[in-house]
């Protein structure tokens, strides 16, 4: 809502106050007029009106004009004040208008008041936009100064001759000053005489580019401790005069933390370096220690021989008559021998485990027989404490591929530690066919081991608590070479017991299938050996019918067919895989020729074998042959020759 | 009679070697290196060779080489004698497949003899 213009009329004349009323009304103005015509009134009305406009007569019968103007004035002086009156003469006039009246405006001249009066409105106008642009800069200043002085940076106006015309807070906070101290006051006024010439320079420079430039300047705070400042410095246009500003924050901790973290990583650096050199050390003695063992056992080897051999010969009678006696410790001596060459085998395979030289000659097996033939070989020892072999397999056999004399090793190894430390009951030996592994497991009904003992026992050198017989201290190595071969093998191996209720160790062996495994075999014979390479694949065409023939002796049958192929590949290198009627076998060093000799020799062994067993069928077969690199330049190629792919 | 020379630069090993055979009725050359080996076998051609491998003036596998390079040796089997737990594929290459580790027991030599032998 549009407030009323507030015009007081100091007059006497009614007939003057509805003439000035009606001439007021052309003015497109809502007013609000008060009429007094005392000076009790007039304070009053100066009090509590709150005029905007006063319209004053010059003659009144209780008080004169000037007067009215002298209280208006010393009231409310910024209020325009224009005398209304009749013919007061030219010296009275400009007399009215030195003592602050705004105009004068003849009463009988009336048509001049509107525009007197709305030039003095516009003047109010103007003055209060003015007043507001005054009080908004003085907002924005204080504004402007509320920010630079709540922010810890240091900020500054200079003149380009270098003289401080503005600071922030933070600056005098800094450097302990006040504003008489700086205003006006050049760097060399308040800095040592060099810093206040780089400052300087810089200032130059930033005047020269005339653009931000940023530096680091050296300033001491007032207790003599030199500060780093990061100094931005820029032109600043005002008035048209150009200034410096300044921004500077101290950056002092951040140097020093820099210089600190520099000087940490340059610690840090020696002492990688130091620890490079020592690790490189270390592993140059590590080799020394494995070379050592190497060579010290391969030293014994020799004589180890010769000391066997002689006393072999001895106890064989070869020199001449022995005493029963005699022979006796002989035999001790033997079997002493032989337990230092197992001691110094165990220290040269974990001297090879460790030394990472460790190649594993894989080939394909089955392992249950694997198992099987272990436990066999331990039946004397067994025999003579009076200990029952178990065998618990979830299938007849299960293929797999492995370097062979490694699981004999581990499987020796285990099953000659539950012979070793079990006085009465069983040991039994499990191999279980599962999803993704092949499962071995060594169960023993002895004293079991301590909780603390299990996670120590596959550890070097570790004799854990476990009553051994007399004779029969181990080397401490045994456990530890079984894992670094299982480790090998990608398999894993732990330990299970309750004390007093005997002891399990388990490991597991990754699965193949019997393709993957023949490819695999091929391949890694191929990549060993340039010679050629035959590989070799039988079908037993009426193998159903033989095994029906066999009825419920056919066990027995597949069992002996095993042993007969083996006895038709005599040589070492041959690797043999069967599976029911399938018979595949790998066969280095040897032409398409020789090895169907070899598959001859197989038939003809199968059906004797058949024969013995008083059956009248004979082997139907059928034969596949592909020599390498005549008929295929790899395994694939070959495996596809015979059909097998 | 079989006749068997055996290689060993350690006469010790040759000699006990020797005895064991002989008393195992094989007919027993000896030589103390390879260049010795090759020398024995001009004029008197053995069924099987023993031999070591690390030996002074011609190693084992130097004398392997030069054996099959003669007319009449170049499939006579050989066993050789190893301190190394494994059998080197370079004498695999040579058609050596029959590999004894020292220590070896002489029952093992015995039987891989008259197997290889009776093949």
């Amino acid at each position: 809502m549009e407030k009323e213009f507030r015009v007081l009329m100091v007059e006497d004349s009614n007939e003057d106050v509805e003439l000035i009323q009606r001439e007021l009304k052309k003015i497109h103005l809502p007013f609000e007029i008060r009429r007094v015509d005392s000076k009790e009134g007039l304070a009053q009305a100066l009090k509590e009106f709150v005029p905007q406009l006063i319209l004053s007569d010059y003659r009144l019968p209780a008080f004169d004009g000037l007067s009215a103007l002298a209280m208006a004035k010393e009231q409310c002086p910024s209020v325009p004040f224009i005398f209304v009156s009749g013919a007061i003469g030219e010296d009275r006039a400009i007399e009215a208008l030195r003592e602050g009246a705004t105009d004068y405006v003849l009463k009988d001249r009336l048509s001049r008041l509107v525009p007197a009066v709305e030039r003095t409105l516009r003047e109010i106008v103007q003055k209060l936009d003015r007043e507001k642009i005054a009080e908004e800069l003085q907002r924005v200043e204080a504004r402007f100064e509320d920010f630079m002085d709540h922010n810890p940076a240091v900020a500054f106006l200079k003149t380009p001759e270098g003289k401080y015309v503005y600071a922030n807070k933070p600056f005098e906070k800094h450097f302990n000053l006040n504003k008489a101290d700086w205003f006006g006051k050049s760097d060399f006024d308040l800095w040592p005489q060099d810093m206040a010439q780089h400052m300087r320079e810089n200032d130059n420079k930033m005047l020269t580019v005339n653009r931000c430039i940023e530096l680091t300047e050296e300033v001491p705070t007032p207790d003599g401790i030199m500060h780093s400042w990061l100094t931005l410095k820029f032109p600043v246009n005002a008035n048209r005069q150009r200034l410096i500003g300044g921004i500077a924050i101290d950056i002092t901790e951040q140097k020093r933390a820099e210089a600190q973290l520099k000087q940490a990583v340059g610690e840090l650096a020696r002492l990688n370096a130091e620890l490079d050199r020592k690790n490189s050390e270390l592993k140059k003695l590590d080799q020394l220690k494995s070379d050592f063992i190497s060579t010290v056992s391969h030293e014994l080897r020799t004589p180890m021989t010769i000391i066997r051999e002689s006393i072999s010969q001895i106890i064989d009678r070869l020199c001449g008559e022995v005493t029963d006696v005699q022979a006796k410790r002989l035999n001790i001596t033997l079997n002493n021998l032989d337990r230092l060459k197992h001691i110094v085998d165990n220290l040269l395979d974990i001297s090879k485990f460790e030394s990472k030289k460790v190649e594993l000659n894989k080939s394909t097996m089955d392992f249950v027989a694997l198992a099987k033939e272990v436990m066999a070989s331990f039946e004397p020892q067994m025999k003579t404490k009076g200990l029952q072999g178990c065998y618990d397999f979830s299938v007849e056999s299960v293929y797999g591929s492995a370097d062979q004399d490694k699981i004999i090793q581990v499987l020796v190894n285990l099953v000659g530690n539950a012979v070793k430390f079990t006085e009465r009951g069983h040991i039994k030996i499990c191999v279980r066919d599962n999803a993704k592994e092949i499962e071995f497991r060594i169960s023993d009904t002895g004293p079991g081991i301590q909780k603390d003992d299990l996670s120590k026992m596959f550890n070097k050198f570790e004799q854990f608590g476990r009553k051994e017989g007399p004779g029969e201290k181990g080397t401490g190595l045994g456990l530890a070479i079984c894992k670094e071969i299982i480790k090998l093998h990608h398999g894993e191996i732990w330990a299970e017991s309750q004390p007093g209720q005997g002891a399990e160790f388990t490991f597991t062996l990754p699965k193949f299938s019997v393709k993957e495994l023949l490819q695999k075999d091929l391949e890694s014979l191929l990549n060993a050996s340039s010679g050629r390479v035959t590989v070799l694949f039988l079908e037993v065409n009426n193998f159903n019918a033989i095994q029906k023939e066999a009825g419920p002796q056919r066990e027995p049958v597949e069992k002996e067919w095993g042993r007969v192929i083996k006895q038709c590949l005599r040589r070492q290198d041959d690797r043999v895989l069967y599976n029911d009627r399938f018979i595949f076998i790998i066969m280095p060093e040897t032409s398409k020729e020789e090895a169907l000799v070899v598959s001859g020799r197989i038939q003809q062994s199968l059906d004797d074998t058949l024969l013995r067993s008083h059956l009248n069928t004979k082997v139907e077969m059928t034969v596949k042959a592909a020599e390498y690199p005549g008929e295929g330049k790899n395994a694939q190629e070959l495996l596809e020759k015979t059909g097998l792919l | 009679m079989k006749k068997i020379l055996v290689i060993d630069d350690d006469e010790e090993i040759v000699y006990l070697v020797k005895n064991r055979l002989e008393a195992s009725n094989y007919d027993v050359m000896t030589a103390y290196n390879g260049l010795e080996g090759l020398e024995k076998i001009r004029h008197d051609a053995p069924n099987l060779i023993v031999l070591d491998i690390a030996m002074p003036a011609m190693d084992g596998y130097t004398f392997v080489l030069e054996l099959r390079k003669i007319d009449g040796f170049r499939t006579i089997p050989v066993i050789m004698l190893t301190a190394k737990d494994k059998m080197q594929p370079l004498f695999a290459a040579e058609g050596i497949r029959h590999y004894l580790i020292k220590p070896f027991i002489a029952e093992d030599l015995l039987k891989k003899m008259e197997e290889i032998l009776t093949d």
